[in-house]
Formats: C-alpha cells, sequence, structure tokens
C-alpha cells in the first residue's frame, strides 16, 4: 500500500508539488494524469524515493521512506519496478543484460536459470530473439519494451510507468497499453501510471487521479472520471487550451 | 568581506570539496565491504591500463629523450655527460614519471568517466541503477576508483621503464655518450626510494582522477551542455589537483625519507 500525506516539493523557489494527499490500495491500478510539466513524474519519482520532498510524508506498506537515507531505501527498493519515459537502458549492456540486471542483483540464481527468466520476460513483453542487441539497436516501443521486462522480472510488488506511451505511435501505444494489462493481470502487481493519454488512462487504471495546479484535483473510477462535468477536469480530458494560451 | 560573486564562488568551491569527500567516504566503505563487481572492476582496469598504452608510452619515451638531451647539453659543458641518464633516471622515477602519466590519464580517462557517468545521469539511468534496488557508487564508483589506484602506478612503472630506455638510446646513439659509465650512474644515482616515492603518487592520483571524473558525471547538468561541461571540468580540475598535491607529496615524503 502506497500513501502520500501533504506533500510539498519545489525547485529554485518555484513549488511543484503543494499538499499531495492520495492512497493506493494493494494490487490498485492507478492512472495519474495532467498536463506536461504539472509534476507527474516528480510525484512518481518520490513514490519510490529518487527524490525528497521538502516536507510529508510517503508510506509504503506503512514505512515512510522520506526518512530513509540511500542504503536504506535499497531494501525498499526492492518492492519497486519502474519503467522510464526514455526506458534508461544501460546503453553498455545488451538487451538479455539489462533485463537479467534485477536478478543478477537480489538473488543468487544460476546462469542457466537467469537465462531462462530473461527468455520468459522477453516473451511476456513480445521481444524475443532481442537477447543480443545493444539498446541503440531497437525502436522506441522496443526499448519501452526491454525496459518493461527489465522492470517485471524480478516480480516487484508495485510497478511504476513514466509515460509509457509518449513518443509512440498508436499501435505500438495500444500494444504497451495491453502489455501494461497484462503485467497487472498476470503479476497482480500495484500498477501506478503517470501519463497524459487519456486512453491509456482509461484502459489501465481502475482509478484516475489528476493532478491540477500542484495538487490532486479530482480522482474517481474511469466512467465516472471522464464523464465528470467539472471544467478542469472536462477541458483537460476534452484537450481543449486556454484562449489565453494560443499564441497566434 | 569578499562581494558577493566572489563568496558565492568560494562557498561552492568548498561545498564542492566537501561533497567529494563525501563519495571518497562513500567509495571506501563500499571497498572494504566487497560491494562492488570484480567484472566490473576488471574491465575499468583494462580501460585505464590497456587502452592507456599508446599515450603512456609516447610520453614516457620522449620525455625521456629530451630530458636526457637537455641535460647533456648542460653537462657537456662542465665535461659530466655520463651523468645525464642518472639526472633522467631520478626525474622520471620521482617526479616526471607519476606527473606527466597521471595528466595524460587524467585527459583520456577522467573525461571518459565524467562523459560516461554524465550521460548516464541525464538519460535517467542512474535513477534506473536506483531503481534496480542498485546504488550508484557501488556500481559505478568503485569498479572504476579501485581500478585506478591499481593501474596508475603500473602505467608509471612503464612509463618510467620506456623513458630511462629511450633516453639511454637517444644519449648514447644520437649525442654519442659512453654507455657503460651512463648506465652505472644511473643505477648508482636512482634510488628504491625514488621509485617507491613515483609509485605512491601515483596510486594517490589514480584516485584524484577517479574520484573527481566520477563526481563531475555524477553531478553533471542537465543535456549535452551539461555533459560537456562535466567533462572538460573534469580533466581540469583533476589536472590543478594532481600538480598541486604533488606538491605537497614531494615535500611530505622528502621529509619521510630524510631528503630534507
Amino acid at each position: 500500500m502506497i500513501e502520500i500525506h501533504d506533500l510539498k516539493k519545489g525547485f529554485g523557489g518555484h513549488a511543484v508539488l503543494d499538499g499531495v494527499n492520495f492512497r493506493i490500495e494493494t494490487g490498485e491500478s492507478v492512472a495519474i494524469i495532467g498536463r506536461s510539466g504539472s509534476g507527474k513524474s516528480v510525484l512518481l519519482k518520490h513514490l519510490i524515493g529518487l527524490l525528497q520532498p521538502d516536507s510529508g510524508a510517503v508510506l509504503i506498506d506503512g514505512e515512510n521512506i522520506v526518512a530513509m537515507d540511500e542504503r536504506q531505501l535499497l531494501r525498499v527498493r526492492r518492492k519497486f519496478g519502474m519503467v522510464f519515459q526514455g526506458a534508461a537502458l544501460f546503453d553498455s549492456l545488451t538487451v538479455a543484460e539489462n533485463v537479467a540486471f534485477g536478478l543478477r542483483r537480489l538473488d543468487h540464481l544460476s546462469e542457466a536459470e537467469i537465462g531462462r527468466r530473461v527468455g520468459e520476460a522477453l516473451e511476456v513483453v513480445d521481444l524475443p530473439g532481442t537477447e543480443n542487441k545493444k539498446p541503440a539497436e531497437l525502436s522506441g516501443g522496443m526499448r519501452k519494451r526491454a525496459g518493461l521486462a527489465r522492470a517485471i522480472i524480478y516480480e516487484p510488488k508495485i510497478v511504476l510507468y513514466d509515460e509509457p506511451t509518449t513518443g509512440l505511435d498508436p499501435i505500438v501505444s495500444d500494444s504497451i497499453d495491453q502489455l501494461i494489462v497484462r503485467v497487472r493481470d498476470r503479476l497482480k502487481v500495484t500498477t501506478v501510471v503517470v501519463t497524459h493519454d487519456m486512453r491509456t488512462a482509461r484502459r489501465v487504471g481502475q482509478r484516475v487521479m489528476l493532478l491540477h495546479d500542484k495538487k490532486i484535483y479530482a480522482s474517481g473510477a474511469p466512467e465516472e472520471f471522464f464523464a465528470s462535468q467539472d471544467p478542469v477536469v472536462r477541458q483537460f480530458v476534452d484537450g481543449v487550451a486556454d484562449p489565453k494560451e494560443i499564441l497566434f | 568581506m569578499l562581494n558577493p560573486l566572489a563568496n558565492k564562488r568560494v562557498n561552492e568551491t568548498l561545498t564542492g570539496l566537501g561533497q567529494i569527500t563525501l563519495l571518497a567516504r562513500d567509495a571506501l566503505s563500499s571497498l572494504v565491504r566487497f560491494r562492488f563487481s570484480w567484472p566490473d572492476f576488471l574491465y575499468q582496469v583494462y580501460f585505464i591500463g590497456i587502452k592507456s598504452q599508446t599515450v603512456v608510452i609516447i610520453t614516457g619515451a620522449f620525455t625521456g629523450m629530451v630530458l636526457g638531451a637537455q641535460t647533456y647539453f648542460q653537462f657537456h659543458k662542465i665535461k659530466m655527460d655520463t651523468a645525464s641518464l642518472a639526472v633522467v633516471g631520478v626525474s622520471m622515477c620521482s617526479e616526471l614519471g607519476p606527473v606527466l602519466t597521471a595528466l595524460m590519464v587524467a585527459g583520456r580517462v577522467g573525461a571518459a568517466m565524467a562523459a560516461e557517468i554524465g550521460t548516464m545521469r541525464v538519460t535517467e539511468q542512474i535513477d534506473a541503477l536506483r531503481t534496480l534496488a542498485t546504488h550508484p557508487v557501488d556500481y559505478l564508483v568503485v569498479p572504476r576508483v579501485a581500478a585506478s589506484h591499481i593501474a596508475l602506478p603500473l602505467l608509471t612503472v612503464e612509463a618510467i621503464c620506456i623513458g630511462i630506455g629511450a633516453s639511454y638510446l637517444a644519449c648514447v646513439h644520437l649525442l654519442g655518450i659512453e654507455p657503460t659509465y651512463l648506465w652505472y650512474n644511473m643505477l648508482h644515482f636512482t634510488h628504491d626510494v625514488d621509485l617507491m616515492i613515483g609509485l605512491v603518487k601515483a596510486f594517490i592520483f589514480g584516485g584524484i582522477i577517479a574520484i573527481i571524473g566520477c563526481y563531475k558525471g555524477m553531478t553533471c547538468g542537465l543535456g549535452a551542455e551539461g555533459v560537456g561541461r562535466a567533462t572538460t571540468e573534469a580533466v581540469v580540475y583533476a589536472s590543478i589537483s594532481i600538480l598541486i598535491s604533488n606538491f605537497f607529496l614531494t615535500m611530505l615524503m622528502g621529509k619521510l625519507v630524510g631528503q630534507l
């Protein structure tokens, strides 16, 4: 279970998050949506301790991770898998070495066992036969899939996705959405997806939260959320620009 | 009272020195607990040691030959031609070998470390390491620092041998100095302690190059500009640190071995 209490974070005197509160139950799947630059990725990075808040608390299974140092956080992070916006695969390693990275660090498995599990993980994300390729040889969608395989291979309890479909064409985006749902249902993991893609939010979220004006502005089940008549929610869902923001 | 700009600069410098010290402490703590990966360490020894062969050989050979020739030009006036190689031996072992090797390695390896780790930082690969329950110091810093500590003394020995050998050949075949006394004088005046001083310096310079390269990479600014600046600063700061620390090491070890 993830709990956030009165989280505040700013950069260079500019507040990005100002009193964020929410709770995500074990096994739940939540999509956090918001405009570009609204602080979605900053919020996500707080959940796994990659950023430290200015104030507030982040509780993972009841443990406040804000007070922990980097080495203590390593233990908590074993519960997490994270898929980055740009995949963040290690350039110097092959796809197989990237995917096996978490296994080698966390467990003492034989090479044969690691090879078998890497093959399985790559099957799950529809990337068989890419074991010996370097990340630079993969397309954007393939890199995201490999990043997902790396995040789920050691069967974490919580998987975080940072803009999983940004920059991908609709067909690849659809396959990534299906993959997120498949991983969620097969591994029964808690899923947190940060996105500004309405289709992704609708398909993968059992609950949708809107981050607006440095706070969680609205939250609800997808059907209820997308039917909302709140002007801020409607503007974002319908993708209507504010007249003040139209330059020409 | 300093003006605000100078004050800010002093603050940044002191903060940077403090952070480098903390990074070195973290790396040492990881090292003594064997938290690092042996394959990564061996790869770094290969990268720093084997891949630096060309620059180290050229630097050692030409520095030795130039020093031999210059010494000969002066000593020839007072009929001390055969002492030329002794000057080269002492200088290469205790000063030129470690310092020039370290400066060349700082340019090649320090820059590469800052650029590689800096690129990992801006492409979120360091964050990815952390999410995979891996401490960046264990995975990135410790193998590099340990390998640099090991590789630099070995490269320095190589540069010293090449430098003295090249200088001997230049003195004998180009300048026509009598080889037996040339070699005898070099052995007579170059002591074990000169070589020991050079190796201790090389060991320390190795740590300086790696820790500054890693620190600059891990704290680099965003984008290509940030990586470029980190790379330049890694080379400049490592080179300055080597030159300044060399003076203090010379004074300290001179005192310890009774040369002062």
